[in-house]
């Protein structure tokens, strides 16, 4: 049985002239990545660490800028290849607030879009490689300053968290594919900053320590 | 929002487990062989020998030899010598996988019977490679040309110069088929 309640109907139409006033600019944050510093306290070979700024807009759609920096300079233990790279890398991308309906909660979850580019150059060399069915002769090993560019796209879920007066902090996990990667005739880069170590899908996690700016 | 701290843990696992999954793929196996297949010449066929043959491998290469002068120095000189391998393939049957050394040059020997024998002369490029620190190095290779006898093989086509560490088909050998018979 349908029966038209008045009542709801005004609610409904509260709620849309309630969501028609929410402001087009809601404030901006930056946040500090601190999680891939943590990776080289615990003994990782990887440090990278990022800036981002992010504007929210209607508390809804959160477009995001971030700069980062990684840098690693490892020996592996079991084939003694030693590889060196430090490079700023950049990503541009888009959050979308799940839960902007409900500006009173102290924190929301979201999920987002990023374009990923960095361009950097790596040193890598190995022990010399000995011809395995002759034995002889033997071919040294060391690339110094190879340059390689690589972008990737990442879609991510976080969760934002007001911890006290404008201070926030976040997680993100994200799932990171690589669109390009520039080959060269003799290596491939094995880290790549702001992407992680080098395959064709990756995935990567950021703790960040969030500041709302007063304007 | 009664679910953040759920959500804070299921996030705080993940991220624990990315840290320690961090193991990389690496290739089967970080050796590279030329493939040969044996076909027959008139309709391209596989040939299949029988009994199997073996083959040998030979490179050439520097050698540094010392000889003692008569006033007792010691007198080193660089030679061009030549190494064996006599286990490079055996049984060769209808198709056979071969390493190519790190000078420039093989040199294969077929060893159809103790008295026929073809020799094939691979001329190469060495691409020494890097995928990945934790799968070590590999030697990948591009054929420049190949030289061959033709006592008992009639003709080789390279059907792919890239020689890697994926099995593809490198080489066709043709045979007429009644002189193997």
């Amino acid at each position: 049985m349908l029966l038209y309640s008045p009542t709801l109907a005004a609610q409904e139409k509260k709620a849309t002239t309630e969501e028609e006033k929410v402001p087009f600019y809601q404030g901006t944050t930056i946040g500090v990545d601190i999680f891939g510093l943590g990776s080289k306290v615990f003994g990782g070979d990887i440090t990278s660490t990022e800036i981002s700024v992010e504007v929210n807009l209607k508390n809804r759609y959160v477009p995001v800028a971030e700069i980062g920096y990684g840098t690693t300079d490892t020996t592996d233990d079991g084939t003694n290849i030693h590889y060196k790279a430090s490079a700023p890398y950049f990503r541009v991308g888009m959050n979308y607030n799940f839960f902007f309906r409900k500006p009173y909660l102290p924190g929301f979850l979201y999920g987002g879009i990023r374009y990923g580019f960095t361009s950097f150059s790596y040193d890598v060399s190995a022990p010399a490689m000995k011809d395995p069915a002759w034995g002889f002769p033997e071919i040294p090993f060391s690339y110094d300053g190879v340059k390689t560019t690589v972008t990737w796209a990442e879609l991510l879920a976080g969760i934002k968290v007001n911890v006290y007066k404008n201070f926030y902090m976040g997680w993100s996990l994200r799932y990171r594919i690589r669109m390009n990667m520039k080959k060269t005739e003799h290596t491939e880069p094995w880290y790549i900053p702001g992407f992680g170590k080098n395959n064709s899908t990756n995935l990567g996690v950021t703790y960040s320590l969030i500041y709302k700016l007063p304007f | 929002m009664k679910k953040l701290p759920a959500i804070i843990l299921f996030l705080t696992a993940v991220s624990a487990l990315t840290q320690s999954c961090g193991e990389s793929d690496c290739p089967l196996t970080t050796n590279s062989f030329a493939h040969f297949d044996f076909l027959d010449e008139a309709t391209h066929q596989a040939v299949k020998f029988t009994p199997a043959f073996d083959v040998t491998g030979f490179i050439t290469t520097d050698v540094i030899v010392r000889d003692t002068l008569e006033d007792g120095t010691i007198k080193e000189t660089i030679v061009k010598d030549s190494l064996m391998n006599d286990t490079i393939f055996n049984k060769a049957e209808s198709s056979m996988s071969l390493p190519l050394s790190y000078t420039s040059k093989t040199t294969y020997v077929l060893h159809y019977t103790e008295k026929m024998r073809d020799t094939i002369i691979v001329t190469h490029q060495n691409i020494p490679y890097l995928q990945n620190i934790e799968c070590g190095t590999m030697m990948f290779y591009k054929v420049e040309d190949i030289q061959y006898t033709t006592y008992n093989l009639k003709s080789i086509e390279i059907v792919n110069p890239d020689i890697n560490n994926e099995e593809k088909k490198n080489f066709n050998i043709y045979y007429v088929v009644n002189a193997t018979e």
